[in-house]
């Protein structure tokens, strides 16, 4: 299995006593991946109810299904006041996302101090 | 392209695992035809969303009956075309009303990507359904069709 087939993972890289959520994804969030995470991701980043960036660059395929997810916890996190950031993804990621139509819709930020700025709302 | 096959022909079970080996062998057939990467990903999750929404939503009888989705990919000069066949319920995403008119997060209800990605990814998309099977035709041009 090669680095494009691989399961999907989630790292948590923001401490609990931190202000903000920090979270990378890696892998493809297809059907399957996307199941395999979905809950985890949930866990990870709504439940905190924080301002939350999630860094997408290791993300090498998004389908529909991965989407739905991302979206889902940004308008969950927008009902608790908390913004929520995708951070550098691939070309071919922001090109799915805009194709979607979510290019303008979900914040996208292609550095960290960007997206950490844009979740706090500054 | 000698050596390289011009139709190839993959035929899946209703299970999601075999998303990742379709998105290989269509991986291996783009190679094989020297297709651009823009190209690759196109086909690459084209076919993840028309799959998906075949396993998802086609199938009435929760496992009980084994299914068979084709798919088959064939180059022509300047093209690509992709044709998915299932026995599942008779579904035209050609039909299906895209909703546009969300601009904001608040606004925007999850469902209907995976169509919209479809059209925008393809050049053409074609539907029939003969004797109790869905159709699905997509058409990729590739870069030589375009300059022409």
């Amino acid at each position: 299995m090669n680095a494009s087939e691989a399961a999907v993972q989630l790292r948590v890289l923001s401490a609990p006593e931190d202000d903000f959520t920090f979270v990378a994804l890696n892998g493809r969030l297809d059907l399957e991946g996307t199941g395999e995470i979905d809950l985890q991701f949930t866990s990870r980043t709504v439940a905190q109810r924080k301002p939350t960036v999630v860094d997408l660059a290791g993300v090498v395929f998004l389908a529909s299904i991965g989407m739905r997810m991302l979206v889902t916890a940004a308008k969950s996190l927008g009902r608790y006041g908390h913004r929520c950031v995708l951070l550098n993804p691939r070309e071919n990621v922001r090109d799915a996302l805009e194709m979607a139509g979510l290019g303008k819709i979900l914040l996208i930020a292609s550095t960290e101090n960007d997206a950490f700025r844009m979740a706090r709302g500054q | 392209m000698p050596g390289v096959e011009p139709v190839v022909d993959i035929r899946l079970t209703e299970s999601p695992r075999e998303l990742r080996r379709l998105g290989a062998r269509v991986r291996a057939f783009a190679e094989g035809h020297a297709l651009s990467a823009g190209a690759t990903d196109a086909l690459g999750l084209a076919l993840e969303e028309v799959v998906t929404n075949v396993i998802s939503y086609a199938f009435d009888d929760t496992g009980q009956t084994r299914h068979e989705i084709h798919v088959r990919l064939a180059r022509d000069p300047g093209a690509v075309t992709v044709t998915v066949t299932d026995d599942g319920r008779p579904f035209d995403p050609t039909a299906v009303e895209i909703d546009r008119s969300a601009s904001s997060l608040e606004e925007v209800e999850p469902g209907g990507w995976g169509i919209r990605l479809v059209r925008q990814l393809m050049n053409d998309v074609r539907y029939h359904r003969q004797d109790g099977r869905n159709y699905l035709e997509l058409v990729l041009y590739t870069e030589e069709a375009r300059r022409q």
